[in-house]
């Protein structure tokens, strides 16, 4: 039998080869997937372990500003120094610093900016970085940077370098350039070192470390010293041996490698899912060929069983050979990704790739099963087929039989699939969610069943169109796309998927984007909006300087602060009285705003309304600096998503912070004649052209808000590009294999006088007709999902409102029809090309 | 019959092959599938061709209808010169100016019985002449049958639509490759009669390869190949004459 199935494999090649090229592709991103992880985890675990090799014990501390956090002082240092086995102790301290490059720009993006105290020990050198050029900042007002962040600003030592922290941007002078270990800087982040107690200051007080490492003289277990070493920490440390610390990191890398793992894999399963009905097509369309071969071997003696086998058989060598070279083509894909990934600034330590058993057992299991699961249908029709069909006369056409079945069953599931979506969304929220979820899956499966039904009318539709723009081509070519509906029915399925969730997603993240640009537009009037890049609190000195500045109409800090209500803690915005009501669009419901000038407070009316609040109540509050008082409502206001429910005059969020500096997130500004040139230069000016510091137009809030929505989008429409990839060989099969099966008929049209261009343009046109039906199909219940999955998150957004993106529809609809004329280009040259004489002469 | 009889008659021709000659392959391996074959067939005639397997009349017919290419030689159809034709206006004289019947896969499934008719003419972006193709299928007896589809009617009602539809073109000749060789004989006798009707009554000319005596009976002239040369012909042929003829060529083929 075994024979018999590789025979047939290797007389069938070409009709197998759209079927190997799927399944190929399916393992492809499946083994990519794999080693990528493996690899890129395995990188980042050498890394960690390598930068704590030397590290004893590593302790770190919350410090901040404030005494509840005291942090790590010299004097504890030394008491730690002083303990037996220890060969060395270093004090670290840290926090953002962002390097301008020559053009005033910031190097790197913002939250990998990271600046540190150069810490040598008694021999001059500091053990975690090693120095290329020049040396460590050894007084204040020089830095070193690392090499890559150097190279970057095309720094040299001796050079001006411009640094930012969260306060003003300084000069320095370039003392060294540096490498090392650190695996933030390792995946792209610039670093920047200064002297101990220059970074002290800039990031804690004098005298005083985050964090500290120590390294063990020989002989004395990490343990051990960690025990000796935690009495002496004070009650917020954390201390833990380095090996532990590079353990904890190694596994929060294999965390973060499994969410990506997971999410390339779900989009590797729908390729594959995809793959199984173009899979499916060719074997019946195989079986149906051989059918008499197939009876005439059930004649002499094979049993139904021996049938099946031999089929499931071809389709498992046929499986094996595309996941050879499936896993062969994942391996070029893993390396390709890699230094992808590399070309897009983000660093990967280097490593080899690791090719885990998993990997290859996963990606041959997947790829051997998927075709023996999709083999298995036609396999069994094939059992079925009997002994007498071997003396019939022609060669028997694929079984028509009946669907009333198929569409019974493909009806209830499809309703019950729309059913728990309609419910899903009139329920809402998160279980209303897995409704949506659960119901899309049904109805997917349903549809898919009812494709076939689904393609006759749908398609007559269009008939009189075709047969008036295209004549006699159009007329036929239409009639062969519904003339085998199940075979159409699994080729349009293909599509109709893949273009499902393609639908789906541009659905929602446009309807997103639109409310999120919409939340954004409705309540800001502010013209810029300044931020750190790093994501840090603004400095004080930032809106002292903004309120210097040429061209300002009005100016608002977003100042972070807590109270306590009523034993319950509220966040509140110290806002400046008089200024906010210009940047936010704020609608009074009562009171006024400007009572915030007399130390009053407002509330959100919405806050205000479910805690039974309201104007000139005064309610008793704890401040974040334990300190009690009493604040009078001296507003209601409707809340504004860019702002807490309590606005507070900003002295009072001053006052009562438990930390020295303002947590001032953000700064308002509305410029004199709105957003120009001029005004932004102004306010850059302002700001001592700060690297760090971002000031951003309403555009760019509406960027920052929705932009991550197009990168999301741009990356799901990629992952599902090899979806649709297998899709479209699924529309070449259907074709290849709807040609072979005409030849005759083919042959005859080109006897009584259709030429060679139309028959082309037949072929195209079934092409087109298919694949704009399986379209039509995926994009009508895209936007249902999308509808749906919306609607159950529209209690969350204000302003949602759904929008369905036509221009977006009608490309992937002319995609759609674009993909049938590629697909058909390769069979339509072969009917065009099609022997008269043989096709017409009979058997 | 001492020497090869080429045939010419006064009448107008519709199409005519002179010094026809087919040959496959090169050297060693060379087959000559036609050898300089000169052949008439006047308008208005119904014309048999005979052989016995491998003699060359399909080839024959597949030239002369524009189907096949040929190596040497000329072939016309009406005042149309074959030999310079490109693939395009091939198909296009193949469309306007002849018929065709085959033997077996005559028609699209997917069309109806009249829309299989007007196949050519749809193709051709033609309106069919409504009286003539009334006419056509009146005499066809397929009135009650236009709306089937082939899977819907019996082998010898298919063949009957396929001679309708290479009728209701007009064309100058209607080439049929063994249209009665998947029929039982009655089918066979009602589509042979409408061929020779059509010629009769309508004035077509049709050209027929056929192995079968019976059915070369009803062609006005029959014509004899062997080894791709014309060997005799028959004026008013009857199925007892042809098949003595046919024996005779076997018994010559046998001695020699």
């Amino acid at each position: 039998m075994f024979r018999t199935a590789l025979r047939n494999v290797l007389a069938h090649k070409a009709r197998l080869l759209m079927t190997v090229l799927a399944v190929m592709l399916g393992v492809a991103f499946v083994s990519g997937t794999l080693v990528f992880t493996d690899t890129l985890g395995n990188a980042f675990r050498n890394q960690s372990a390598k930068s704590y090799d030397n590290v004893a014990v590593s302790v770190e501390t919350y410090a901040g500003h404030d005494e509840k956090t005291p942090g790590i002082d010299d004097a504890t240092l030394e008491k730690i120094r002083g303990l037996d086995g220890v060969a060395s102790a270093t004090g670290r301290v840290s926090g953002f610093a962002g390097v301008a490059d020559p053009d005033g720009k910031l190097i790197g993006n913002g939250w990998s900016n990271t600046g540190a105290n150069f810490a040598p020990g008694e021999d001059g050198k500091d053990a975690q970085y090693v120095f290329t050029d020049g040396s460590g900042p050894a007084k204040a007002g020089s830095v070193a940077l690392d090499k890559d962040t150097a190279g970057k600003g095309e720094y040299r030592v001796g050079d001006a370098v411009r640094v930012a922290t969260n306060g003003p941007v300084k000069e320095y002078t370039l003392s060294g350039i540096f490498t090392t270990e650190d695996g933030a800087v390792n995946a792209g982040g610039s670093l920047v070192l200064f002297d101990t107690p220059t970074a002290q200051k800039l990031y804690l007080k004098p005298g005083v470390f985050n964090d500290a490492t120590v390294t063990a003289a020989g002989g004395v277990s990490d343990q051990k010293l960690l025990d000796a070493i935690t009495p002496l920490l004070p009650d917020d440390a954390i201390a833990q041996t380095g090996k532990a610390l590079a353990d904890q990191q190694a596994k929060d890398i294999e965390n973060g490698m499994s969410g990506l793992n997971g999410m390339l894999l779900a989009f590797a399963g729908i390729a594959l899912f995809v793959g199984v009905f173009l899979i499916a097509n060719t074997f019946t369309m195989l079986i149906a060929q051989r059918t008499r071969e197939l009876a005439l071997m059930r004649a002499i003696g094979a049993t139904r069983r021996q049938i099946k086998r031999s089929v499931l058989l071809e389709a498992a060598v046929v499986g094996t050979i595309a996941s050879v070279i499936g896993f062969a083509l994942g391996l070029g894909l893993a390396t390709g990704l890699r230094s992808a990934m590399g070309l897009l600034g983000g660093k990967i330590p280097a490593g080899p790739l690791i090719v885990s058993p998993t990997a290859v057992v996963s990606a041959f299991a997947v790829g051997v099963l998927i075709t023996v699961l999709a083999a298995w249908l036609p396999a069994r029709r094939a059992a079925k087929i009997a002994p007498v069909a071997a003396m019939g006369s022609v060669h028997a056409t694929a079984s028509t039989k009946s669907l009333v079945v198929r569409n019974s069953v493909g009806g209830v599931i499809a309703l019950l699939g729309a059913a728990g979506i309609v419910g899903g969304a009139a329920a809402g929220g998160t279980s209303g969610r897995q409704l949506v979820a659960g119901g899309a899956f049904f109805a997917l499966i349903g549809v898919i069943i009812l494709i076939p039904l689904l393609s006759r009318p749908v398609i007559a539709l269009v008939r009189p169109l075709l047969k008036k723009l295209f004549g006699v081509s159009g007329k036929l070519a239409s009639q062969n796309a519904v003339r085998n509906p199940r075979r159409t029915g699994a080729t349009a399925s293909a599509l109709a998927i893949g273009l499902t969730l393609v639908t789906g997603i541009s659905v929602l993240g446009v309807t997103l984007g639109q409310a999120i640009d919409k939340m954004t537009t409705d309540n800001i009037k502010a013209d810029y909006m300044v931020t750190m890049a790093s994501g840090d609190a603004l400095d004080q000195s930032a809106l002292n300087a903004l309120a210097k500045a040429d061209g300002i109409a009005a100016l608002s800090p977003q100042q972070a602060a807590w109270f306590e209500v009523d034993g319950e803690y509220q966040s509140a915005s110290g806002v400046t009285p008089g200024d906010v009501e210009k940047v936010f669009s704020l609608t009074t419901v009562s009171g006024s705003l400007g009572s915030l000038k007399d130390g009053q407070v407002a509330v959100g009316s919405k806050t205000a309304k479910s805690n039974g609040w309201k104007t000139g109540d005064t309610l008793p509050v704890k401040f974040d600096d334990e300190e009690k008082g009493e604040l009078t409502i001296g507003a209601l206001y409707e809340e504004n998503e860019f702002l807490s429910p309590f606005l507070i005059p900003k002295e009072m969020a001053d006052e009562h912070s438990a930390s020295s500096r303002p947590d001032i997130r953000e700064i308002w500004i509305k410029a004199d004649g709105g957003a120009t040139k001029a005004n932004e230069q102004s306010i850059v000016d302002a700001l001592g052209d700060n690297p760090a510091m971002s000031v951003m137009d309403r555009q760019d809030i509406r960027d920052m808000f929705g932009g991550f929505i197009n990168t999301a989008l741009n990356i799901m429409y990629g992952l599902l590009a090899i979806a649709l990839l297998i899709a479209v060989l699924g529309v070449v099969n259907t074709l290849a294999m709807s040609v072979f099966e005409r030849q005759q008929e083919i042959g005859m049209l080109r006897a009584i006088g259709l030429d060679r261009g139309r028959v082309k343009r037949m072929i195209r046109l079934e092409a087109v007709v298919i694949s704009v039906f399986g379209a039509v199909i995926g994009v009508g219940l895209g936007v249902f999902l999308g509808w749906a999955i919306g609607r159950t998150l529209s209690a969350d957004i204000p302003g949602y409102a759904l929008v369905i993106p036509w221009d977006r529809l009608g490309i992937f609809l002319l995609l759609a029809g674009l993909v049938g004329v590629l697909a058909s280009l390769w069979p339509a040259r072969s009917a065009a090309k099609l022997n008269m004489l043989t096709a017409i002469k009979t058997e | 019959m001492t020497t090869t009889p080429t045939v010419h008659r006064a009448t107008a021709v519709a199409a005519r092959a002179t010094e026809l000659s087919k040959v496959y392959g090169e050297g060693e391996t060379q087959v000559v599938a036609l050898d300089r074959v000169t052949v008439d067939f006047p308008q208005g005639e119904f014309t048999a061709i005979m052989g016995p397997s491998g003699s060359g009349k399909s080839t024959l017919m597949h030239c002369v209808a524009g189907l096949d290419s040929f190596s040497s030689g000329s072939v016309r159809i009406g005042d149309t010169e074959l030999s310079t034709l490109k693939d395009k206006q091939l198909t296009q004289l193949r469309r306007d100016k002849i018929g065709f019947i085959f033997q077996a896969f005559n028609l699209l499934p997917t069309l109806t019985a009249l829309e299989n008719i007007t196949l050519p003419m749809d193709i051709a972006g033609r309106k069919p002449d409504a009286a003539w193709l009334q006419k056509v299928i009146d005499m066809v007896g397929l009135s009650d049958r236009l709306k089937h589809r082939p899977t819907e009617l019996s082998g010898g009602q298919q063949q009957r639509v396929a001679v309708a539809r290479a009728l209701a073109s007009q064309p100058e000749i209607i080439f049929g490759d063994e249209p009665t060789g998947n029929l039982d004989s009655r089918s066979g006798a009602e589509v042979l009669g409408f061929l020779r009707n059509s010629v009769r009554e309508l004035g077509q000319t049709v050209v027929m390869v056929t192995h079968d005596p019976v059915a070369a009976s009803y062609a006005d002239r029959v014509i004899f190949l062997a080894d791709g040369a014309v060997v005799d012909q028959m004026l008013h042929p009857t199925a007892e004459g042809v098949l003595d003829r046919m024996k005779a060529f076997d018994a010559k083929g046998r001695t020699s």
